[in-house]
């Protein structure tokens, strides 16, 4: 049968290559003959063009829609190219086009439309990242029933963060990983954690004789405690990698990741020496009950699988002048975090007061994030 | 060789590709079990990807630690053989050397199959394919010329072009029944050559440009690369030699295969130099950057799993260097099969597992993790290089009779001489 | 083949400008203009309403607040109970032992303390310093200061003890007694809140 004998009132001046009936209609379409659709398919396949003619594809007298249309082709080829176009067709149909979904459903294909279709962030006006993050609370309504609020908040002008561990203070409590995997939505099944803490035996600090995987009562006996997670380098290995630039700094000082911009290659993971970053190898799932509905673009708010992840210093908080989650669950005290350009900040005396140092410096990657002890 | 069919064929480029696909269309039985067997394999891949795209990259085996595992190890090795044309096209084209020219199609399109799997091994690999499109220049932002993976799509990328075009010129000029132009394509092949060795240049640097990964922050990295790829590379070439000679009617030059075999046996000299000079700086005294190098030749602290790999690989390269060394051996086709078989099977292992994984051990902290690959990513792993014998395949089916002059068109009417 | 060799030229000459790398941290340190107003962000709203009392004696640095502890102690003020001198309240005739009969100093070895040292048995709503000056609870850092006057100062500064809420001005911090029991300040071994995951 030919491609053309398919589709009814293509060409109307055409001639019919082969069928007897005009009407132009094919398997079976046509009604006019009485003997039911089999019957004409097998009409249809019966004529062959004489051996001599040549192949419409091939025929220069042809114009080229006429070549492609009238093109020979088995059935199974014909009734492929059919599914082909009735499954374009459905693709449509589920969309925003549908008439018989909800409003509901359609304003949520809408939206994961737009969704898809999104910049990156650090290049949007306000006005994209203000729709940006309403079209992010909207989604997670029509998903959940859930009400969140995404901010956009920029980087606070005069402001760096910076942060010190004080590795007397720590125990080994762990509260702080509680904190931040409470804070920050993070995925319940896998678990993943941006801080760990790594228990040394005393007089040893090499970490690749440190346990990071310990449960039992801290602070054991001839130990101590430090704590690592992303120390928001000043010269990020991370940034200069990413090939979208999905990742980057702050001006602020918060390296952060944009996770509707990011591919999901890796290369930042690679690049980093802290191990800072966690990648979401599978769908990240977070009881209802459980979402912190105060979120942050660029922070906490609820990522997809397939997408880079950090601490970001609790960039929902910090920018409003609060602690990260880390610090205030901290029962010892051994986190502090400020401003570094303000000379009055406690950070500023700890770098100005106590002795400090940084984990890896001679990498040169400038990391804001300094251990000291008493 | 397969008749020319009944109905003309067309002397446009409709009719080059209508011919090439006829061609590629029909053979002996064997070529069809060929076909149908990596058919298969690139279904049951296609399957085990279905289940990576619907469960998310969790179905492999890789973790935080070692984020890059058997898809960018394949990736790595792949790379290295498509850089490795330019072994046979610098000789042809630049130094007119007439030995290598019976060959040089295939390295081409030996090239694009390395390049068209590893570019699917990145896709694979990616835990948001569908965002791939963020990295085209105007509608997304492209990262150039500060990360090498910005770098690395684009030379892979004009390289595949390169290695398309410059073919695709010279055959369809052979299908028109007439001779290249050397002025269009000498400049495209001194392009490629230098491309070639920036493919895997580039490549290297993805890798060596990390401080965070001492194993492979290195200067050797690079040129242990290059170094490498040459030995593997012809090596796969002299193999699917062999195979064109007994299946068609092509005829490969011995030379061709003894130069070929030649070069396989002084880059595979020089790449056992480069890594008795890895050895020796990493063991001479160890310090905590050779413990990746420790973990891959000797295991970590009870952590062995990559330790056979690395000494079966050690071994078979040098065993094949040493065939291939000499004379009478590169001179007798079944020794010569087995050492280049050797020779790629042990560079294989060397420059996709045996770079990849060392690099993540230990984890930036010192921890030693664990990787092993799943059925998941084993599977689509072979579904892939399925996939690249079949566009090697298909190229090659393609090519040769063009290159046999049966698929030039019939004179047109105004040629015909009068009678 | 010129014109290539010129593209080839101009693309690596473009490739080889690099991302201006930051200047070391305690560069950007040393150059920030002061005084910094911190955005005029406040992290007041977080701190909650717990009552502050202004911390005296550390003229070093900017005024800071400590959270008040009369109004969380449970048995303030002491007169509510001690109406007596506790001699006599020992004594007392039908008097069972009730509140903190059970508290045991162990804080500091016998020789160097007792209750006496630092609170005021003569006048229980107060604390008192080596030198029997009356210490109001809501300023007791100054009697802690006394013997550990490193960790003091390192509170008054900001590196050892806790913020309350806020990097932002103002600065409320817990105040000792807030961490530490002063009759038992040692902290005792305790389970971690989560097991680590680190892979």
């Amino acid at each position: 049968m030919t491609l053309k004998g398919l589709l009814p009132v293509i060409q109307p001046g055409a001639e019919t290559r082969g069928g007897g009936c005009g009407c132009g209609g094919g398997g079976g379409r046509c009604g006019g003959h009485g003997d039911g659709g089999l019957d004409r398919v097998r009409h249809l396949a019966a004529e062959t063009p004489p051996p001599n003619a040549l192949d419409p594809a091939d025929d220069p007298h042809l114009s080229g829609f006429r070549q492609l249309l009238e093109r020979e082709v088995d059935r199974r080829t014909a009734l492929g190219m059919m599914a082909t176009g009735l499954l374009a067709g459905l693709g449509l149909f589920q969309t925003a086009c549908n008439p018989l979904a909800s409003a509901e459903s359609r304003e949520r294909a809408v939206l994961d439309w737009q969704e898809y279709f999104q910049g990156n962030f650090r290049l949007m006006t306000d006005t994209e990242k203000s729709d940006t993050v309403h079209r992010l609370e909207r989604l997670h309504e029509l998903r959940t029933g859930q009400r969140i609020e995404v901010s956009a908040t920029g980087a606070r002008p005069g402001v760096l963060y910076g942060y010190a561990f004080n590795i007397s203070k720590c125990r080994g409590y762990m509260d702080c990983i509680r904190g931040c995997v409470k804070e920050n939505n993070q995925d319940r099944r896998t678990g993943i954690q941006y801080i760990r803490i790594h228990e040394h035996k005393k007089g040893q600090m090499d970490f690749g004789h440190a346990e990071d995987d310990f449960f039992h009562e801290v602070p054991a006996a001839g130990h101590f405690y430090i704590g690592t997670q992303c120390f928001h380098c000043q010269n990020p290995p991370c940034v200069d990698v990413c090939p979208v630039k999905a990742t980057w700094m702050e001006p602020d000082g918060i390296v952060v990741v944009d996770y509707n911009w990011c591919i999901g290659c890796r290369y930042c993971i690679a690049a980093c020496p802290y191990d800072a970053r966690r990648f979401n190898w599978s769908e990240p799932v977070v009881p209802a009950d459980e979402v912190n509905p105060d979120q942050h673009y660029l922070g906490n708010r609820l990522r997809k699988r397939g997408v880079v992840e950090k601490c970001t210093f609790c960039i929902q908080r910090s920018r409003e002048g609060r602690n990260p989650a880390c610090v205030e669950a901290c029962p010892t005290g051994a986190r502090v975090f400020g401003n570094l350009l303000d000379p009055d900040s406690e950070i500023r005396w700890v770098l100005a007061n106590k002795k400090v140092f940084r984990l890896k410096e001679d990498l040169g990657t400038e990391p804001k994030f300094w251990y000291y002890m008493d | 060789m397969s008749t020319v069919a009944a109905s003309p064929r067309r002397a446009s480029l409709v009719g080059f590709f209508a011919a090439g696909l006829r061609e590629v269309t029909r053979g002996r039985v064997r070529y069809h079990a060929w076909m149908a067997a990596l058919t298969l394999v690139m279904l049951a891949g296609a399957y085990a990807y279905s289940i990576q795209l619907r469960e998310g990259l969790a179905v492999t085996g890789m973790n935080d630690h070692v984020s890059w595992g058997l898809y960018i190890s394949c990736f790595t090795f792949l790379v290295g053989m498509a850089a490795a044309a330019v072994i046979l096209v610098m000789p042809t084209y630049v130094l007119h050397d007439q030995d290598f020219k019976s060959a040089v199609l295939f390295g081409e399109g030996l090239a694009v199959a390395s390049l068209v799997t590893a570019i699917g091994f990145v896709v694979v690999d990616v835990g948001g394919p569908e965002r791939l499109w963020h990295l085209a220049p105007v509608i997304g932002i492209f990262n150039w010329p500060r990360s090498m993976l910005a770098w690395d799509i684009l030379v892979l990328n004009g390289y595949l072009v390169l290695n398309l075009a410059i073919p695709f010129y010279i055959l369809y000029s052979h299908y028109r029944g007439r001779e290249p132009n050397p002025r269009y394509y000498v400049p495209a092949v001194f392009l490629s050559i230098l491309w070639a060795v920036s493919v895997h240049l580039v490549t290297a640097f993805l890798y060596a440009g990390l401080p965070a990964r001492p194993y492979w922050n290195t200067a050797l990295l690079g040129p242990r690369f290059l170094a490498t790829a040459f030995a593997a590379g012809p090596a796969l070439m002299i193999l699917i030699l062999a195979v064109i000679r007994r299946n068609t009617a092509y005829a490969v030059a011995e030379e061709t295969i003894q130069k070929l075999a030649l070069i396989a046996t002084v880059a595979a000299q020089v790449g056992l130099v480069m890594l008795v000079s890895e050895l020796f700086t990493e063991f001479y005294r160890t310090t905590h950057h050779s413990e990746s190098a420790e973990y891959l030749y000797r295991g970590l602290e009870g952590h062995n799993d990559l330790v056979p790999w690395s000494w079966t690989s050690v071994a078979l390269v040098l065993l094949a260097a040493g065939m291939l060394s000499v004379h009478r051996v590169r001179r007798t086709p079944p020794a010569l099969y087995l050492a280049c078989a050797m020779l790629f099977v042990g560079v294989l292992i060397e420059k996709s597992i045996g770079t990849i994984i060392p690099g993540f051990v230990p984890e930036p902290w010192g921890k030693i993790p664990r990787y092993v690959p799943t059925w998941v990513e084993l599977t689509v792993c072979t579904g892939l290089w399925a996939l690249g014998a079949f566009v090697f395949t298909v190229l090659a089916k393609a090519a040769i009779p063009i290159e046999l002059g049966h698929r030039a068109p019939p004179p047109a009417p105004a040629d015909r001489t009068p009678a | 083949m010129r014109a290539a060799l010129l593209v080839a030229a101009a693309l690596l000459l473009a490739a080889c400008q690099q991302e201006p790398v930051s200047p070391p941290v305690l560069k950007i340190i040393e150059h920030a203009e002061a005084p910094n107003s911190n955005a005029g962000l406040s992290s007041e709203r977080f701190i909650g309403a717990g009552a502050r009392v202004e911390v005296t004696g550390y003229p070093d640095h900017l005024r800071f607040h400590a959270l008040a502890r009369t109004p969380v102690i449970e048995k303030y003020p002491c007169t509510t109970c001690h109406t007596m001198p506790i001699e006599r309240m020992r004594g007392a005739a039908g008097g069972p032992r009730r509140a903190h009969w059970d508290v045991t100093l162990d804080h500091a070895p016998p020789a160097v303390m007792s209750c006496a040292t630092c609170h005021a048995l003569d006048a229980p709503d107060r604390l008192r310093t080596l030198e029997h000056r009356p210490v109001d609870f809501d300023h007791a850092y100054q009697v802690c200061a006394q013997c550990h006057s490193r960790q003091a100062s390192d509170w008054a500064a900001g590196a050892h003890g806790k913020r309350v809420a806020g990097w932002a001005p103002p600065r409320v911090v817990y105040a000792c007694a807030q961490c530490h029991n002063p009759h038992h300040p040692r902290w005792d071994t305790r389970w971690p809140a989560v097991g680590g995951r680190p892979q």
